[in-house]
């Protein structure tokens, strides 16, 4: 095998749509943990559930192979409402009980969730791997090959990157949402109902998590268990990112994306170990995360 | 009569009682002070009042409507406002955004309702830190904020605990100004305090509590008249 460019820059260009996708679905993680302090181990199971409703939906609209390729776009549409309604529910009936309570707990009952939407999608789409093939040709950047669906992804992890920051830094609601991350007694106490807050924040988690499932699609098919081994690495991301930091998450999930792309070629077998070496590394020098603070408790 | 009234609280954390019977009387438009040594319940009664801490029993009247049981959230919307002892700045905020998370969707308890602006007024030391995050403040520019941010749901009733704890000289004189102004503004305040000093200089009326019992109500020309009941409850005797 020869390492030149034209190995390097495709399988860089895959890490860094690897690390958009491990930043979709952190970006909610992270951001629910660190708002509500809940510990969201269904939260990939949502990306895998948000790709099936897509792939339906996509599939309603045309064949599963050689269709239009902007029918992802309001197939994603469709599952991303889908899942939005679906977490602001379960925010209501379920989650809502779960503040306050030891992470073990939440941990449980977040595997529930794990299991139940398992079984519902095994149900509903059966076994078999479900996939959308796009037939588009490949681009050729700097004399290389590339998937040119790599830089869809890229450019939707970039909006999604430069949203969540306006909404976060330029809207009211997200100034509530940064307030309330250190202090949900105080945004109380300042007459500010904490409950509608929870419940839009968990709804946006899982409906970026199911943008990620649709985005996704047409590059890697959907198999059961897939959420399992995503799930892993976007500990993974929130860890080295810094619980609650959104470029934090973002830096994060486009280092172990990259790491990941090419640590697959070098040791297939050994690749989530050395994420995970990686990951151990940046703990001992910043125990908080690249970009949390010490000040968070 | 409006004002606020609280009357035979008890209230406990888990099976040990604080409170024993603590009644209070603050009219409209007064500002009153709660003495009291550490751990005496000062912050306790405020804390009940405000809903954080849930009395087992006992009476809370703002403007004679009922708010014992109510939530913090409900309460703070009826218009009473609450700076914690710890003054619990929103540290990745700056000065601008902690003071605009107070702004609320309630109505306003205030003729005049409260600006960013405003708050630069009473406070000019924060328009100064206006883009600077609340981690990198003192103490002091701390307090101001969260007083600030406070004023910026537009309370009628203010509580302050211990707004100047822990606090230099001249940031203590400077506050105590400010407080006196927005006792001007027509604001009912009730703020605790360890100190006689500062707390003569600003309030009307004093109250002592001991061991979660009021010991003493009364004007601050019959306490200083009586050293045995400084003596007894406070600091310095
Ligand atoms: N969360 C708590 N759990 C149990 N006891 C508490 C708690 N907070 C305060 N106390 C006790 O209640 C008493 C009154 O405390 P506090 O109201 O904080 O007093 P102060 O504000 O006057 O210093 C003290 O004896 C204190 O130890
Ligand atoms: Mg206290």
């Amino acid at each position: 095998m020869e390492f030149g460019f034209d190995f390097v820059f495709p399988q860089l260009m895959a890490g860094i749509s690897r690390g958009m996708l491990l930043f979709l679905v952190a970006a909610g993680l992270s951001l629910i943990f660190g708002v509500m302090n809940i510990l969201n181990f269904a939260h990939a199971t949502f990306w895998l559930l948000g790709g099936y409703i897509a792939y339906s939906a996509f599939t309603a609209f045309g064949p599963p192979s050689g269709a239009n390729p902007l029918l992802v776009i309001p197939a994603t549409a469709v599952a991303v409402a889908a899942l939005m309604l679906l977490g602001f529910g379960l925010e209501r009936v379920l989650i809502r009980r779960m503040y306050g309570r030891e992470v073990p707990e939440q941990l449980l009952l977040t595997f529930a969730l794990v299991l139940i939407i398992g079984d519902l999608i095994k149900l509903v789409w059966g076994v078999e791997d479900r996939s959308v093939f796009l037939g588009l040709p490949p681009a050729v950047i700097f004399g290389a090959f590339i998937n040119i669906y790599y830089l869809v992804i890229i450019a939707v992890g970039l909006a999604v990157l430069a949203g969540l920051y306006w909404f976060l830094q330029r809207t009211r609601f997200g100034r509530i949402v940064r307030a309330a991350v250190h202090s949900r007694e105080m945004v109380e106490a300042l007459g500010i109902r904490i409950a509608t807050i929870y419940m839009v924040v968990f709804g946006l988690g899982v409906g970026l998590a199911a943008l990620a499932g649709g985005v996704v699609l047409p590059l890697t098919p959907l198999a059961l268990g897939a959420d399992i081994d995503l799930i892993v690495q976007c500990f993974a991301v929130v860890v080295v990112g810094g619980f609650g930091s959104v470029i934090g998450t973002f830096v994060a999930a486009i280092l172990i994306g990259v790491t990941y792309s090419f640590a697959i070629f070098l040791w297939p077998d050994g690749a989530l170990a050395i994420i995970f070496l990686f990951v151990i590394a940046v703990l001992v020098v910043r125990p908080w995360g690249l970009f949390g603070t010490e000040l968070r408790t | 009569m409006p004002g606020l009234k609280v009357r035979d609280l008890h209230t406990y954390y888990g099976t040990s009682h604080i409170l024993f019977d603590v009644s209070l009387e603050i009219e409209d438009r007064s500002t009153v002070c709660l003495l009291g040594r550490n751990g005496a319940g000062k912050t306790t009664t405020l804390k009940s009042i405000m809903g954080l801490a849930t009395p087992r029993s006992g009476a809370i009247l703002l403007d004679d409507l009922e708010i014992g049981g109510k939530s913090p959230v409900d309460i703070a919307r009826l218009g009473v406002g609450y700076v914690p002892e710890e003054r619990i700045i929103f540290p990745d905020l700056t000065v601008r955004e902690n003071l605009e998370v107070g702004e609320k969707t309630a109505p306003s308890y205030v003729v005049e309702r409260w600006s960013v602006d405003a708050i630069y007024g009473l406070f000019p030391m924060l328009e100064a830190l206006d883009g600077r995050v609340g981690a990198y403040l003192s103490g002091g520019e701390q307090q101001m904020l969260s007083i600030g941010r406070t004023l910026m749901g537009n309370p009628s009733l203010l509580l302050l605990d211990e707004p100047v704890e822990g606090l230099a000289p001249a940031v203590v004189s400077a506050l105590s100004t400010q407080i006196n102004r927005l006792k001007k503004m027509g604001l009912t305040i009730l703020f605790s305090e360890q100190n006689l000093a500062f707390s003569e200089a600003i309030a009307d009326r004093v109250f002592i509590i001991e061991s979660g019992r009021i010991k003493y109500e009364g004007t601050f020309a019959d306490l200083n008249a009586d050293a045995g009941l400084k003596h007894r409850y406070l600091a310095v005797g």
